[in-house]
C-alpha cells in the first residue's frame, strides 16, 4: 500500500501553525451581538422570578430572555429528555443555565447577566451518589434516582469464589475529570433566508447540534445549516453539551433578529460543562494459587450530576470492561448511574472505562501482592486470547494482540530487570515500575447499535481531484487526514488531491456521532464503499484507454493506471477521469457502511458487546519523594494493538496525547466541590500537565492484528491511550513506596499522610 | 489614549483604553486572530506572543503597556506562503493536533531558539512549560523544536 | 479613560498624580500579574486610579553598593534569574525566581509587585526574608526604611499607605555560605507554591555558625522557623540535627486546609523540604 500506513503530513497543519485555521471567536459579524448566560448560584433551587429591569436599563444591552421565549420545546434531544435549555420552575445545579443576556459587548453582555436577579428559595440538596441509593434519599430523578443500571450474570460467582485459593476485594473512587479543551465552548447562530438558521461553532457531532436546534426553534430540521468550525479540543466534552450552547445562541438569533455571539469564559465552562463522572468502584477478585483468576464480583457507581445526558451509555461501557481484560469464567457485575445536584457529568475519552480499570487495574497488583507474583506474569496468565470469553462471554476473534502488547511494552520498559518488591527499597527518593492493561471494544457497541451506520460522499472532479463528506468532524485527532489516506488509497488518486471536506449539515451526511473511536472503522468503511462503487465505473474505462483485457491484473500507483503483466503500460489517472467524464460516467457516489451482529441481553448482561476489540497496556516508572509526596514521571510506554494503523505519527500522536491526560487523571488533576459549588473552576486551581510534569518522550508501541471488520483491518485508537495510565501509575507508586492510594488523583498529600498513617 | 507600537516589523497606533488587554487589542482591532484566548488569566498560554523578543501572556497585559515597544504575533513569523522554520518542523514532526495551541507554542519556541543555538531536551521544556497543550503530550513539539533549531543551524553556516 | 490611567516615565511624575487624586485607592501595576488578573475578575477596591510605573527609568536595574545589593522594584523574575550580582550574592532569590509560574509571567512579574502584592504564596518572599532585606518606601517626599521582617501584616496585607510606592530592595552583601530555595507546587511549572522553604546560613567545618530558615504558604505571612533555628544553630549539621530540625518545623509552621491542599501535609512538606534545602535528599 502506498498511501494507508505512512506518516503522510496533516491536512489541517499549515493553517494552524500559521494563526489562519478559524476558530469560533475568530468569526464576526458587522451587526454582532454577544451573548451572556445567567445561571443558578445555588445547587437547589426553586425560581420564583426572574428581575430583568435593572439588566436592561444598562446601555447596550438588547435583551434579556427566558424559557417563555422559546418558540420550540424546552427540552435538549439527549438520551432522555430531562435537561431543559432554560430552567422553568426549579434549577437542579449551580450553574444551570436560567436566562440569556444579548448586548452590542461582551462586556456589556457579561455586565447585564450580573444583574439579572433571580429571587429563589434554597431547596435540600443532594451530593453523594451512594446517599441517593438510598431508599429514604432525596429524589432528583425518578422514584430511585437510578438513571440506568446494568447487571452482567456470568457463570455461577459463588462457585468461582469458593474455588479461588485467594480473595482480595477493595474499594476504589476517582474524582471528576475535566476535558481542559483549550478552546472553550462556542458558538455563532445568524438568521437565514426564509426563516432558516445557521450555527457555526465548536463541536463534535454537528447533527446533534442540528436536532437541538430545530427542537429549541420548533422549525423543520431541513431549515437549520450547521457549520462546524475548526474546534480547538474536545475530547468527548464537545459531543453532546455543544447542544446547549447552540440552542441557546440560535434562540437569541432567533429572537433579536442578528447575528448572536456566545463564547464561553473558562470558569463558566469549567461550571457548566461536562466532565468525567466520579465513579465508586468495589471489586473482588478469587485466583487460584497459581494465579488463574475464577471469579470477579463488581458493583460500579458513577456519580451523573443533575441530568441524564450521557449517563446510561457511559454506565453501559464501563460495566461491560469492568473485570479487566481478563478470561473469567465467573462475573457478576451491579451498576449504577445516579442523580445528585451538581452539574451533569458525560463523555470524556475512555467514557466509563477510566474509572472502573483504575480499580479493576490496581486490584490486578493488589492480588499479585497476596500472591506473591510479579504482576506482568499475573496478566499474562489470564489475559484474553483468541477463543477466550469476554466479561459478556463473547468469543474473542482473530484480532487480539494482547499477549504480543503486553510484552513488548514489558521489554522496552525493562520490566524484569527493574521490578523488586517495594519493602527492599530505602531512602527517601525511591524509584518504583508498575503497569496496567485494557481491553476497549470499538464504536458504539450492541447498546448504541442504532445509531451504529455511517454513510459519505465521495466526489471526484474533472480534474481528477477529489473531496469526501462525512459526518464525523476532525477535532484534532487527525480525521481529516486518516479518512483522506484511506479514500486515495482505494481510489489510486494522489493524497495531495483528496480532501475531506468542511463539517457543514447541508452538505455532509450524517455518519453517526465522532465518538468512541469509531471514526476510522465507520467513515473509512463507508468511504471505501463508496470508492469501491466508483473503481466499479473507473477501471473499465481505464483497462480500454490501456487496451488491457479483463483478465489481466492493473493496478493504481504514483496516481497511474499500470499494467502488472507490463509496468511500461500506465496512464495518468486524470487522463481516465476525463474520459469518464465524457462518457457521462457518474463520478459522484453515496457509499454505506452498519455494522450488524452485535448483541446484549440486558437481563443476563451477555452478548456479543462489540464487533471489534483494541487492547493495550501501558508501562509507567516512577521516581516518589516520600518526604514531599511528589512525584516524577520517568518513562511511559504505551503499547496498542490497533488492527492496522493508517498514518504511524498520527497514532503515535493519539497514543502521547491520551497517555498525558491519563496522566493529569492518575496524578494531578482534582476539581474541588463543596456541596454543589466548584472552588477551583479555573486553570490556576485546576492542574493539568505541563511540559515539565512529564517524560521527555511517551514511548509508543504499535501491534497490528488486523480486523476483519476495519478499514485495511484498523480498528478505534482515540480512546484507549488514557485509559491505563492512571493504574500504571498508582502501581508504580505503590512499587516505589509500598503505598498504595485508591482514591484518584493520587495527589502528594495522600502519599505524605498514607505515609504518617504507617508510622 | 493613543499607544503606538511596532507590530509585526509594523508601525502602528491603537486608538483605545489602555487597560483593554493586548490580546484583545490584537485581536479586534488589528484582526489579527492568530493569538487566542483559553483563559483570559495567564495559565494557559495561548495568548503568547512575543514582546521586544520575550514571550508573555497577552492576555494579562494592558495595552497600555506596549507603548514603545515591539509586538510579534504568530501572523508576523511567515512571510507570505513561506513558513519560519520552526513552522515547518511542527508540521513535519507532527506536533500540530487541533492547533489552538500552537500559535504561543511556536513563538515560545522562536524565542528559546532566538537565544540558544542547540538547546538540551530540559532547556525546550522550561521554555514551553508556559504553553498548555492538552492534545499532543508534547512529544513531538519538543521533537519539532529540536529539529528546528538544527535547521536554523543549518541555516546560519 | 484617561483620567483613571496614567503612565509616567519617571518617579518624579508619580507624585502629582497622587496629590491630584485624593482619597482613592491607588494601583501601581508593574508587570500587571497579580493587578491585571483582579482588574479582570472586578477585584480591585473602587474607585480607583492607576499609576502605570512599568516604565520608570532606573528602577529595572540591580546594581552593587558597598554594604548591599539594590535592586529596583521593577526587575523581573527572568532578570534575577540570571543576574550574575544576584547570583553570587543571593542565589536563593535567583533560584526562587526560575522556579515561578512559568517563562510568560517570569517576564513579566516584577519583585516589587511579588513583595507588594504580600502573598503568603510569593516566592520572592522567603529569600528575602533570609538574607535580612531592607525595603525602601516612598510616599511623595517621605521615604522610610523598612526591614521585610516588618512589611507584612497580613495574607496580601502590608503596611503600605495609599500611594506609597516600593521603590528599592536592599540586600546586604553577608558573606552566608549556604543558601537555598525549595518549593512544592501543584506540578512542576506554572504553579503558585503550596509551600516553600528559604534557608541562609553560615557553616563553618561543619558547625551552624548562623542560620535562617523562612517558609512560604504556611501562615498568614512568611514564618521564620525560629525553634529549629535555635536548635542548629551552635551545632554539627548531620542528618540526625537535620532531621530534627525537619520535625521541628513541621511543628512550628501554621498552615489551612485550603483547596488547593491540607494543613498536615504543609506541615511534613515545610520540614522535608527543608532537609532537601540542606542537601540532605
Amino acid at each position: 500500500m502506498e498511501i494507508v500506513g505512512k506518516s503522510l503530513p496533516r491536512k489541517d497543519a499549515l493553517d494552524k501553525v500559521t494563526g489562519r485555521a478559524r476558530f469560533i471567536d475568530d468569526y464576526t459579524r458587522k451587526d454582532l451581538l454577544h451573548a451572556s448566560t445567567v445561571r443558578s448560584p445555588k445547587p437547589h433551587i426553586r425560581i420564583i422570578s426572574v428581575d430583568k429591569k435593572e439588566a436592561l436599563s444598562l446601555p447596550g444591552v438588547f435583551g434579556v430572555y427566558t424559557h417563555k421565549d422559546i418558540p420550540g420545546d424546552n427540552r435538549v434531544p439527549f438520551v432522555f429528555q430531562d435537561y431543559p435549555f432554560l430552567a422553568e420552575k426549579d434549577a437542579l445545579f449551580a450553574g444551570q443555565p436560567i436566562a440569556l443576556v444579548a448586548a452590542d459587548s461582551r462586556e456589556r453582555a457579561q455586565e447585564a447577566a450580573s444583574k439579572v436577579k433571580i429571587k429563589y428559595e434554597e431547596l435540600p440538596a443532594l451530593f453523594d451518589p451512594l446517599e441517593a441509593l438510598k431508599p429514604e434519599s432525596r429524589k432528583i430523578y425518578g422514584k430511585d434516582n437510578i438513571f440506568r443500571s446494568y447487571r452482567i450474570r456470568k457463570g455461577n460467582i459463588n462457585k468461582g469464589f469458593d474455588e479461588a485459593d485467594v480473595i482480595v476485594g477493595r474499594t476504589y473512587t476517582t474524582n471528576y475529570q475535566v476535558h481542559g479543551y483549550l478552546e472553550p465552548q462556542g458558538m455563532l447562530a445568524e438568521p437565514g433566508n426564509e426563516g432558516s438558521v445557521v450555527v457555526y461553532g465548536s463541536m463534535q457531532c454537528p447533527f446533534y447540534v442540528l436536532d437541538a436546534v430545530a427542537a429549541v426553534l420548533g422549525i423543520p430540521q431541513s431549515r437549520v445549516r450547521i457549520v462546524q468550525a475548526t474546534t480547538g479540543g474536545a475530547f468527548g466534552g464537545k459531543e453532546d453539551v455543544p447542544s446547549i450552547v447552540a440552542g441557546h445562541a440560535a434562540l437569541l438569533a432567533y429572537l433579536t433578529k442578528r447575528p448572536v455571539k456566545l463564547i464561553y469564559s473558562r470558569e463558566e465552562d469549567f461550571q457548566s460543562m461536562s466532565k468525567r463522572h466520579p465513579g465508586w468502584v468495589n471489586i473482588r477478585y478469587g485466583a487460584r494459587r497459581d494465579g488463574k483468576i475464577t471469579a470477579c464480583q463488581v458493583k460500579y457507581v458513577l456519580d451523573g450530576g443533575a441530568f441524564s445526558t450521557l449517563s446510561p451509555i457511559v454506565l453501559w461501557r464501563g460495566t461491560v470492561h469492568s473485570a479487566g481484560p481478563y478470561d473469567i469464567p465467573n462475573v457478576f457485575v451491579d451498576s449504577y448511574a445516579v442523580a445528585t445536584h451538581k452539574v451533569p457529568s458525560g463523555a470524556y475519552r475512555g467514557f466509563g472505562q477510566p474509572q472502573v480499570s483504575f480499580a479493576n487495574e490496581s486490584l490486578i497488583d493488589e492480588l499479585a501482592s497476596e500472591l506473591g507474583m510479579d504482576p506482568l506474569d499475573l496478566r499474562l496468565k489470564n489475559a484474553v486470547k483468541t477463543g477466550s470469553s469476554t466479561i459478556t462471554g463473547q468469543t474473542v476473534g482473530e484480532s487480539c494482540g494482547l499477549t504480543e502488547v503486553m510484552t513488548k511494552v514489558a521489554k522496552k520498559g525493562f520490566w524484569k530487570k527493574s521490578w523488586s518488591q517495594p519493602e527492599k527499597k530505602k531512602g527517601t527518593v525511591r524509584r518504583g515500575i508498575g503497569m496496567a492493561s485494557s481491553i476497549y471494544g470499538v464504536a458504539l457497541g450492541a447498546e448504541g447499535q442504532f445509531l451504529e451506520k455511517s454513510t459519505a460522499h465521495v466526489q471526484i472532479y474533472k480534474d481528477g481531484s477529489v473531496t469526501v463528506a462525512v459526518g464525523n468532524t476532525e477535532m484534532g485527532q487527525g480525521a481529516k487526514t486518516v479518512l483522506s489516506q484511506i479514500a486515495s488509497e482505494a481510489l489510486g488518486i494522489n493524497f495531495e488531491k483528496v480532501d475531506v471536506i468542511e463539517s457543514d449539515t447541508t452538505r455532509i451526511p450524517d455518519s453517526g456521532p465522532t465518538v468512541a473511536s469509531r471514526t476510522t472503522v465507520m467513515c473509512g468503511n463507508a468511504i471505501l464503499d463508496g470508492c469501491r462503487i466508483l473503481r466499479e465505473r473507473i477501471d473499465p474505462v481505464a483497462r480500454e484507454l490501456l487496451g488491457i483485457r479483463f483478465r489481466e491484473k492493473m493496478k493504481t500507483s504514483q496516481g497511474f493506471f499500470v499494467s502488472e503483466k507490463n509496468p511500461k503500460k500506465k496512464i495518468a489517472v486524470e487522463e481516465v477521469i476525463k474520459k469518464c467524464y465524457s462518457r457521462r460516467v457518474p463520478m459522484s457516489v453515496q457509499g454505506f457502511f452498519r455494522v450488524e451482529g452485535t448483541t446484549f441481553d440486558r437481563e443476563t448482561g451477555l452478548g456479543d458487546a462489540y464487533f471489534a476489540y483494541t487492547f493495550s497496556t501501558m508501562l509507567a516508572e516512577v521516581e516518589v519523594n516520600t518526604g514531599t509526596g511528589e512525584v516524577t514521571v520517568l518513562r511511559l510506554v504505551s503499547g496498542h494493538d490497533i488492527g492496522k494503523v493508517v498514518n504511524p505519527q498520527l497514532a503515535e500522536g493519539q497514543i502521547q496525547g491520551g497517555a498525558v491526560q491519563g496522566l493529569g487523571y492518575g496524578l494531578l488533576e482534582n476539581l474541588v466541590m463543596e456541596k454543589g459549588i466548584i472552588l477551583n473552576p479555573n486553570f490556576t486551581g485546576y492542574i493539568m500537565p505541563t511540559s515539565m510534569d512529564v517524560p521527555d518522550e511517551i514511548e509508543p508501541v504499535i501491534a497490528e492484528y488486523g480486523c476483519k471488520v476495519g478499514p485495511y483491518g484498523a480498528k478505534g485508537l482515540g480512546e484507549p491511550p488514557l485509559i491505563c495510565a492512571a493504574p500504571a501509575l498508582a502501581n508504580a507508586i505503590f512499587n516505589a513506596t509500598g503505598i498504595r492510594v485508591r482514591d484518584l488523583p493520587v495527589i502528594p498529600e495522600k502519599i505524605v499522610l498514607e505515609e504518617l498513617r504507617k508510622k | 489614549m493613543k499607544i503606538e507600537f511596532v507590530l509585526n516589523g509594523k508601525e502602528v497606533s491603537a486608538e483605545t483604553d489602555p487597560r483593554r488587554s493586548l490580546l484583545r487589542v490584537l485581536r479586534e482591532d488589528f484582526c489579527l486572530t492568530g493569538t487566542k484566548e483559553g483563559c483570559g488569566k495567564g495559565e494557559c498560554g495561548a495568548c503568547t506572543v512575543l514582546l521586544d523578543g520575550e514571550p508573555v501572556n497577552s492576555c494579562i497585559i494592558p495595552a497600555g503597556q506596549a507603548a514603545g515597544k515591539t509586538v510579534l504575533t504568530i501572523e508576523g513569523l511567515s512571510r507570505g506562503n513561506r513558513l519560519h522554520p520552526i513552522q515547518a518542523a511542527f508540521i513535519e514532526e507532527g506536533a500540530v493536533q487541533c492547533g489552538f495551541c500552537i500559535p504561543g507554542m511556536v513563538l515560545s519556541a522562536k524565542s528559546l531558539l532566538d537565544k540558544q543555538n542547540d538547546p538540551s531536551i530540559k532547556d525546550i521544556k522550561k521554555a514551553i512549560s508556559g504553553n498548555i497543550c492538552r492534545c499532543t503530550g508534547y512529544t513531538k513539539i519538543i521533537q519539532a523544536v529540536k529539529k528546528a533549531a538544527g535547521k536554523l543551524a543549518g541555516k546560519k553556516r | 479613560m484617561s483620567r483613571e490611567y496614567f503612565r509616567v516615565s519617571s518617579a518624579e511624575e508619580i507624585w502629582p498624580v497622587v496629590r491630584n487624586n485624593p482619597g482613592i485607592k491607588i494601583y501601581y501595576p508593574a508587570g500587571g500579574t497579580d493587578i491585571y488578573v483582579n482588574y479582570r475578575e472586578n477585584l480591585l477596591k473602587k474607585p480607583n486610579i492607576w499609576i502605570d510605573i512599568s516604565a520608570v527609568r532606573g528602577w529595572e536595574k540591580i546594581t552593587e553598593e558597598e554594604k548591599n545589593i539594590s535592586i529596583g522594584p521593577l526587575v523581573t523574575f527572568a532578570q534575577l534569574e540570571d543576574d550574575p550580582l544576584v547570583i553570587k550574592w543571593a542565589p536563593a532569590l535567583a533560584s526562587a525566581a526560575g522556579r515561578v509560574g512559568a517563562p510568560q509571567i517570569r517576564n513579566r512579574g516584577t519583585i516589587g509587585g511579588n513583595v507588594c502584592n504580600s502573598s503568603p504564596a510569593g516566592d520572592s518572599i522567603p529569600p528575602l526574608t533570609v538574607l535580612g532585606a531592607t525595603l525602601q518606601l516612598r510616599l511623595a517626599d517621605r521615604t522610610r526604611a523598612v526591614k521585610i521582617s516588618s512589611f507584612f501584616t497580613g495574607p496580601k496585607k502590608n503596611i503600605l499607605e495609599n500611594g506609597e510606592v516600593l521603590e528599592k530592595i536592599l540586600i546586604p552583601k553577608d558573606s552566608f555560605n549556604l543558601q537555598a530555595f525549595e518549593k512544592m507546587g501543584s506540578r512542576k511549572a506554572l504553579s503558585i507554591s503550596k509551600v516553600s522553604v528559604a534557608v541562609a546560613g553560615k557553616i563553618e567545618k561543619g558547625i551552624v555558625r548562623d542560620i535562617r530558615i523562612a517558609c512560604g504558604s504556611v501562615g498568614p505571612t512568611v514564618m521564620r522557623a525560629e525553634k529549629a533555628e535555635s536548635l542548629l544553630r551552635g551545632k554539627k549539621l548531620d542528618g540526625e540535627i537535620i532531621d530534627q530540625a525537619a520535625q521541628y518545623i513541621a511543628g512550628e509552621v501554621c498552615p489551612i486546609d485550603d483547596f488547593r491542599s491540607l494543613a498536615k501535609y504543609r506541615c511534613q512538606a515545610a520540614g522535608s523540604l527543608f532537609k532537601t534545602a540542606v542537601g540532605e535528599v
